[in-house]
């Protein structure tokens, strides 16, 4: 199929894209990589009367190392972020996310701002970034804002990000010593995505407590989300068989589980906890 | 075939038969050159697209289309209304069984009612394809909702909802097989089991949809139409008699076609649609199907309920074999679709030497879209039939899976062998493929392996499948009396140009097959000259005038012996005409190296090339001899082939998810002889992809409100390279004996082998952890689930 009639614009500047959106916010639709987009203007999902092309603003490119972790432009590649080594040597979870992200036509234009900002409740980015607990930035002629992760994701295919808001890049902190993490994901045979993924961060001290954990899940329920049960039985545990067992048990505890003809709703809840012990897993396999 | 002399010997150097010749399309199809229906540009063209049903069943109150019309670029809306019945009539099928109550009426744009989701409903036609897909959002339909079916077993219910309302039952018909008394023998046997098996649908899923494109000179009143197609011949035929043009006046055309797979072998509502629509407009008009209309328009495969009983006695030979079969034809019946059923039938005993047979078949109308052939096309539903209830005998009772297959096969000396259904195999000799894939495989070792695997908790299975099935469509009149109407013969021209280079025109229409290389393999060899001076033309009326068409893994068992025959004829001539130029005797010239010779040492010779130019100067010709070398030879096969084979799957079981891995896949085919074994290796891997895809992962179904659950890539999975196992190949020669190659078929024994065998592997896993069945396709819920219920 094609899409319906659009008209195009490829501002220069972050600033004139602002513009472009304060003048006509709720008509134009802004395009990353269209890795997401695209199909929808291809189904006839999505019919906006502006489509605003922003890979030509340079502000919003780039992998930086900043004295508390990254900066990640929002047109960062998903090929390029799993390429890059001083990220992924910090970050296995990155690395992991990567593996089984779409194809290499999708990652070498998809971007990781445009996976956020479509919140996509079956995305690999958003369990990553709720994983690592980035910091989102975005930013409209109204003004900029900073948005925890852990409150970004608010529905089915919506995030906290208004009509005329440009995500610009994301803060990546840098691991706490004691840091292993891992990305494990279940995808489907036919759309390659997670019917159930985990994103795992485990910090462990030298005694093998457990000091912070994030358990942050994907292709679930209406939005990525964390597993704050599994959370609760790893903080503060030594981390054991049988505490590993106890949080995969409790995993989908409080999660309203999302059913559909390839994974009912009682198995994809038992594939929580299987991602889940897959992913601690993982990354207890990481530990020095 | 002149029968005053014997034809020369082709020499070895010019043996392209049974080698690897590289393909030709290749370098069109890896270079994006290849010309597609999509490719063609015609002036004046416009685009259509046609407004369909989101309803399974309704009325139709009325179709406003005034808004539409009024939408930028819009040239014309048209619905049934607007075409009389003289210009639009009901499509053609090309089988109807003779039991069936005649066809319900077909017409290319729903009339009063609609009757799966998706049906045609109104066409727009714009001067852009976006300006006519936008346009179709502006056409209103008012309905009033009927209840719908779509439950195969159910349909066939009392009291079902109807689809058609002048028929009293949704059953089309109810076709018996067999021979014997089931009931006689079931009560006196040692073993009976009962299966019930669901063969679900699902979709050929060619990379190219459906495309047509219409062009009708109002100056010559002709139409031609370009299209992908498996047949060119039946669509001429079965569109001159929808819209009224003498087939005289159709030409049909089908460029390269991005696979085809049983899926485009008839003529559909929309080659009708666009072809009325130039008629109407004096403009080129094409449609191009998107992905979602491919899902729910084009006719798709399967869609079997099996209820399967066998009795043996205690050492395990089967004695009679039951089978009660609810097909699903869909809402209509399209092209072949009321056939495959009983194609099914006829092939359910398999490999087995089984005197009595029951056998009942319902065809079934539901408000989905039709069945029709699909790669198989009847033949692995039959297998998978046949091969899961063989190894339920061999659970029940306890005999070795091999020998209890080993006890019932038929034996190489019974051939030909007429099965209890009324299907007569013209040879096989299944231990000897059945040995040789069990060595490849390694099968002791691997059930030792797996024997130590499942002590550490593993979930491991192993399991094969022995098939038969038939091709090359034979025996006309057995045919006919079943309905069939499609020819079975197949014709070949050739034509020696005045330089010596060859060109074949044949009936068959390749749609990734290879069939250009082959047939000139074929063609090359029998006049002994190089392949490049070959040509192989096909897929146009025009320049083929007749033909059968591609299906039924035919091609080479038919086309390719009917190009045999007339290159056979080609060098009768040729030689004649050589000895008479030479003045020698027919029977003291060589010919080798495309070189005529008089007598051993080689005295007087003459080129091929040189006997080309005399015939067509035609001035030295011996008496009675017409100018030219072209000859056509029509060759009709005296009955079907059967081609057989061993498929081995072995799998392991996540049992923490339920996902199936296949470890190991070996596929021993039976072709007969090999024209070109990578082009047969290909079509096996080809089809165990199909095959492993039905056993796993594909599968179209519909919600009760009749709404298709998949009409996407999103959710309709077809196996990608990742999602499959590597293919280990092998083959066994027993050359076929009812043609003057030898061969068989080989374009979809692959998908027959294939989902047998996987299921019965994955069967071998479970069964032992108290799962006694599992139906297409394994999910890994479906796995998981079934293994928490067995370990309650
Ligand atoms: C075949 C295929 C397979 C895929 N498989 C996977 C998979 O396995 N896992 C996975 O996670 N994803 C998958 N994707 C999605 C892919 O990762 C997308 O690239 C990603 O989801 C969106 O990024 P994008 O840059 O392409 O965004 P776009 O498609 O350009 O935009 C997506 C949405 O986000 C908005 N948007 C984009 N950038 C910004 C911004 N900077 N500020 C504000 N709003 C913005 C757009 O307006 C739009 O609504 C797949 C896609 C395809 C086509």
């Amino acid at each position: 199929m094609i899409p319906s009639t659009f008209a195009y614009a490829a501002p220069e500047t972050l600033h004139d894209a602002m513009s472009i959106l304060a003048a006509n916010a709720d008509e134009t639709k802004i395009m990353a990589g269209g890795q997401s987009l695209i199909p929808l203007l291809k189904l006839r999902l999505a019919g906006p009367a502006v489509v605003m092309d922003i890979s030509r603003l340079a502000d919003l490119r780039g992998i930086e190392e900043t004295p508390s972790g990254f900066r990640i432009g929002a047109l960062v590649t998903h090929e390029r972020l799993i390429n890059d080594g001083a990220v992924t040597r910090r970050w296995s979870i990155v690395e992991d996310a990567g593996e089984d992200l779409a194809d290499p036509l999708v990652r070498n234009l998809g971007t990781f701002g445009g996976s956020l900002a479509h919140a996509d409740p079956a995305g690999d980015w958003p369990a990553v970034a709720l994983a690592t607990d980035v910091v989102v930035h975005v930013q409209s002629l109204r003004g900029a804002r900073e948005i925890p992760i852990e409150d970004f994701f608010t529905y089915l295919f919506t995030a906290d990000l208004a009509d005329d808001e440009i995500l610009t890049h994301v803060d990546l902190p840098k691991p706490a010593p004691g840091t292993v993490t891992a990305y494990v994901k279940i995808a489907h045979p036919a759309s390659g995505y997670a019917v159930a993924a985990a994103g795992v961060r485990l910090t462990i001290d030298a005694g093998g407590t457990c000091r912070a954990a994030r358990v942050a899940l994907t292709g679930v329920a209406t939005t990525p989300l964390r597993a704050a049960e599994a959370e609760r039985a790893l903080e503060g545990a030594v981390i054991d068989d049988a505490a590993v067992r106890r949080a995969v048990e409790c995993a989908a505890d409080g999660i309203d589980v999302m059913g559909d003809t390839y994974a009912p709703v009682d198995y994809r809840r038992h594939l929580i906890g299987v991602v889940t012990g897959r992913a601690i897993q993982r990354a207890l396999g990481r530990r020095p | 075939m002149s029968s005053t002399t014997a034809p020369a010997q082709p020499v070895t150097s010019r043996q392209y038969v049974g080698e690897s010749v590289p393909r030709r399309e290749d370098f069109r199809f890896l270079t994006g050159t290849g010309k597609f229906t999509e490719d063609i540009k015609l002036t004046g063209l416009v685009y259509a697209s046609v407004v369909r049903s989101t309803l399974a069943h309704a009325d139709i109150v009325s179709i406003n289309t005034d808004a539409a019309r009024a939408q930028p670029g819009v040239v014309a809306v048209f619905t049934a209304a607007d075409f009389g019945d003289d210009e639009v009539g009901t499509i053609p099928t090309d089988w109807t069984l003779p039991i069936m109550d005649g066809i319900p009426a077909r017409y290319p744009l729903a009339r009063e009612t609609v009757k799966y989701v998706g049906e045609g409903v109104a066409v727009v036609v714009a001067e852009t394809r976006a300006q006519a897909d936008d346009a179709i959002h502006f056409v209103d339909v008012e309905y009033v909702e009927r209840p719908a079916v779509v439950d195969t077993e159910g349909a066939a219910r009392e009291g079902a909802p109807l689809v058609h309302e002048h028929y009293e039952r949704n059953t089309s018909y109810l076709w018996h097989l067999g021979t014997g008394d089931w009931e006689a023998v079931a009560a006196a046997a040692d073993h009976v089991i009962d299966v019930r098996l669901v063969n679900q649908r699902v979709h050929a899923s060619s990379l190219e949809a459906r495309v047509s494109l219409a062009d009708y000179q109002v100056g010559t009143g002709t139409l031609t139409l370009y299209l992908g197609t498996q047949n060119v011949h039946v669509v001429r035929r079965n569109l001159s008699i929808a819209i009224g043009i003498p087939e005289n006046r159709i030409r049909v055309v089908t460029p390269a076609v991005g696979g085809a797979f049983g899926s485009k072998l008839c003529l559909y509502p929309e080659d009708v649609i666009v072809s009325a629509v130039s008629r109407r407009l004096g403009r080129p008009v094409r449609w191009a199907e998107t992905r979602a209309e491919h899902f729910t328009g084009t006719s798709g495969g399967r869609d079997h309920v099996e209820y399967v009983s066998l009795a043996a006695d205690d050492q395990g030979k089967i004695l009679a074999l039951k089978v009660t079969t609810y097909a699903n034809l869909g809402a209509y019946v399209s092209g072949m679709g009321a056939g495959i059923p009983v194609v099914a039938g006829m092939v359910f005993p398999g490999v087995y030497d089984i005197a009595v047979a029951d056998v009942d078949i319902h065809g079934v109308f539901t408000n989905t879209s039709t069945t029709e052939t699909y790669r198989g096309a009847g033949r692995p539903e039959a297998a998978y039939l046949i091969e899961r209830a063989v190894d339920e005998l061999a659970a029940k009772t306890g005999i070795d899976r091999v020998e209890l297959r080993r006890r019932n096969f038929i034996q190489p000396h019974q051939f030909p062998y007429s099965n209890a259904t009324g299907m007569t195999y013209d040879s096989g000799d299944y231990e000897r493929a059945l040995d040789k894939a069990l060595d490849m495989v390694g099968w002791d070792a691997l059930l030792a392996e797996q024997e130590a695997a499942r002590t550490q908790g593993r979930i491991v299975g192993l399991g094969l499948s022995v098939y038969t099935e038939f091709c090359g469509f034979g025996d006309a009149f057995q045919l006919q009396l079943v309905g069939f109407d499609r020819a079975t013969w197949e014709q070949s021209v050739i034509t020696v140009t005045r330089t010596g280079s060859v060109i074949v025109q044949v009936g068959i229409d390749a749609a990734g097959q290879g069939h250009e290389t082959s047939i000139a393999q074929i063609v090359a060899t029998e006049l002994g000259l190089d392949i490049d001076d070959v040509e192989v033309l096909q897929g146009d009326t025009d320049i083929v005038h007749f033909g059968t068409g591609t299906f039924n893994s035919r091609s080479m068992s038919s086309a390719g012996t009917s190009a045999a025959l007339a290159a056979r004829k080609i060098m009768a001539k040729a030689t004649r005409l050589a000895a008479h130029l030479l003045d020698a005797d027919v029977d003291d010239l060589v010919y080798q190296d495309g070189v005529f010779t008089v007598g051993p040492d080689g005295g007087r010779q003459l080129s091929f090339e040189d006997v080309a130019v005399e015939a067509w100067r035609g001035v030295d010709l011996p008496e009675g001899m017409e100018p030219t070398l072209k000859e056509m030879a029509v060759f009709d096969p005296p009955a079907f082939t059967s081609p057989f084979g061993v498929h081995v799957a072995a799998v392991e079981v996540d049992p923490d998810t339920g996902a199936i891995t296949i470890d190991r896949y070996i596929a021993v085919d039976d072709c007969g002889n090999l024209i070109n074994p990578q082009l047969v290796d290909g079509q096996i891997h080809g089809g165990v992809a199909q095959g492993i895809g039905q056993a796993l992962y594909e599968g179209l179904s519909w919600d009760e409100d009749g709404q298709p659950t998949a009409a996407s890539f999103m959710q309709y999975a077809v196996p990608r390279a990742h999602q499959l196992p590597r293919l280990e190949t092998g083959h066994t020669v027993t050359p076929s004996p009812v043609n003057p190659l030898g061969v068989k078929g080989v374009g979809e024994s692959g998908a027959i082998g294939s989902q047998p065998a996987v299921v019965n592997a994955v069967m071998d896993a479970v069964r032992r952890l108290g799962v006694d069945n599992l139906d297409m396709p394994l999910t890994p819920a479906k796995v998981w689930t079934a293994l928490q219920e067995a370990a309650k």
